[in-house]
């Protein structure tokens, strides 16, 4: 049953996932702590952090995680757990697979593309949707789990400004507020 | 774009496992996912292995971009195509995910013990935060890049609002908003017909 779950909620993520792995967390955010609850809020924070921090795409390293605890939560054995991982991840490529075969038919012949043409507007139209879509993984995890007090708001206004201004990579960040964060509780 | 653009074959055959590795060492060294891959994924498969051209490649970044899915997978998935058939697809993909998931399981089976270990408590407060700044970058940068208008801006309200107080999934709002710009693209290549007699 978990297995079906999974595999259904990660193949719809893969196939709505449009615009990049900070959008698709949106997606996840919603099923896995909202609507299954197979994650907390403060421990997707964690997943997204550990995600940044190791190589590798966004989403696929949150499928892989999500996979593995949901399937251990609903008491399999671990290596029962790192096949449902697996069979996690490959739900949430698989849509690509289908999706290139119908691109390779129809957007690489030109002649075929002529007769897609609200194509276009539909996909320039989504951008300000993913925007939104970013800024509600971002608000949605801006709750008192993740925020205990003053520190957590110096942190993620001090990690702001860095980021804008360019300057330090993400990982770097990550480390250097995981650094402050053991110094200043 | 030549309509032949697929079918271009490198004159020398290249081989699936030197397709497979080269996708499992960019992932292996890429680290914060999507865009930061790609100068790697150029450096690697167009200047040193000279798998696709220049145009080649990033005609094919320009066109996965706007699909749904992970940018990473969906570039290994064309480029293997491009350059070895469905076969050369499916074992750049292998090498693209390979890392990550091996990656991530050595984390999930060694550290979930340590969760409320004291240190690593202090350390994630400090890192959730951080996180969540993560997060307003990327969008903010992309809120410029798509352009200040009311329209854009109305959008991204409405879809923050549907999600965030709603509850609405984002599954919903994605195909309510396709489905209006559909529509008045639709309306807007029409009206001048009906205009003009």
């Amino acid at each position: 049953m978990i297995f079906l779950q999974l595999c259904y909620t990660f193949f719809k993520i893969g196939l709505f996932g449009f615009g990049g792995g900070y959008a698709m967390l949106s997606l996840i955010e919603h099923e896995v702590v909202h609507r299954y609850g197979w994650l907390s809020a403060s421990r997707f924070a964690d997943l997204i952090a550990i995600s940044q921090m190791t190589p590798g795409a966004i989403s696929i390293n949150c499928a892989t995680y999500v996979g593995y605890e949901a399937v251990l939560q609903a008491g399999y054995p671990v290596f029962v757990a790192i096949l449902g991982s697996i069979l996690t991840s490959l739900a949430l490529c698989a849509p690509s697979l289908a999706l290139m075969i119908l691109v390779l038919k129809f957007l690489f012949d030109p002649k075929r593309r002529a007769r897609l043409p609200y194509l276009q507007p539909v996909l320039d139209g989504l951008k300000p949707a993913v925007v939104g879509l970013i800024f509600s993984s971002a608000l949605l995890l801006l709750n008192p789990q993740n925020f205990i007090d003053w520190r957590s708001g110096l942190i993620c206004i001090v990690a702001l400004a860095a980021v804008l201004s360019k300057k330090i990579s993400p990982v770097y960040l990550i480390l250097l507020s995981g650094l402050a964060g053991y110094l200043l509780y | 774009m030549q309509p032949d653009a697929i079918q271009t074959v490198t004159e020398k055959r290249v081989g699936l496992p030197a397709l497979f590795f080269s996708f499992l060492k960019t992932g292996t060294f890429t680290f914060g996912g999507g865009y930061a891959m790609l100068s790697l994924l150029q450096r690697e498969l167009v200047a040193r292995k000279r798998y696709l051209s220049e145009t080649d490649f990033w005609e094919t970044v320009t066109l996965v971009q706007s699909l749904p899915g992970v940018l990473v997978f969906n570039t290994a998935l064309y480029t293997g195509y491009k350059v070895r058939g469905l076969k050369g697809s499916l074992a750049a993909c292998a090498g693209a995910i390979l890392p990550s998931v091996v990656i991530i399981l050595l984390i999930a089976t060694v550290f979930s013990p340590y969760w409320q270990h004291p240190a690593l408590v202090r350390i994630f407060n400090g890192i959730r935060p951080c996180v969540v700044a993560l997060l307003f970058a990327p969008a903010i940068q992309m809120a410029r890049v798509t352009g200040l208008k009311i329209k854009n801006i109305l959008i991204a309200l409405a879809a923050i609002l549907c999600i965030t107080v709603l509850r609405v999934s984002p599954i919903w709002v994605l195909l309510a908003v396709g489905l209006g710009s559909g529509l008045t693209a639709y309306r807007r290549a029409h009206k001048p017909k009906s205009d003009t007699p």
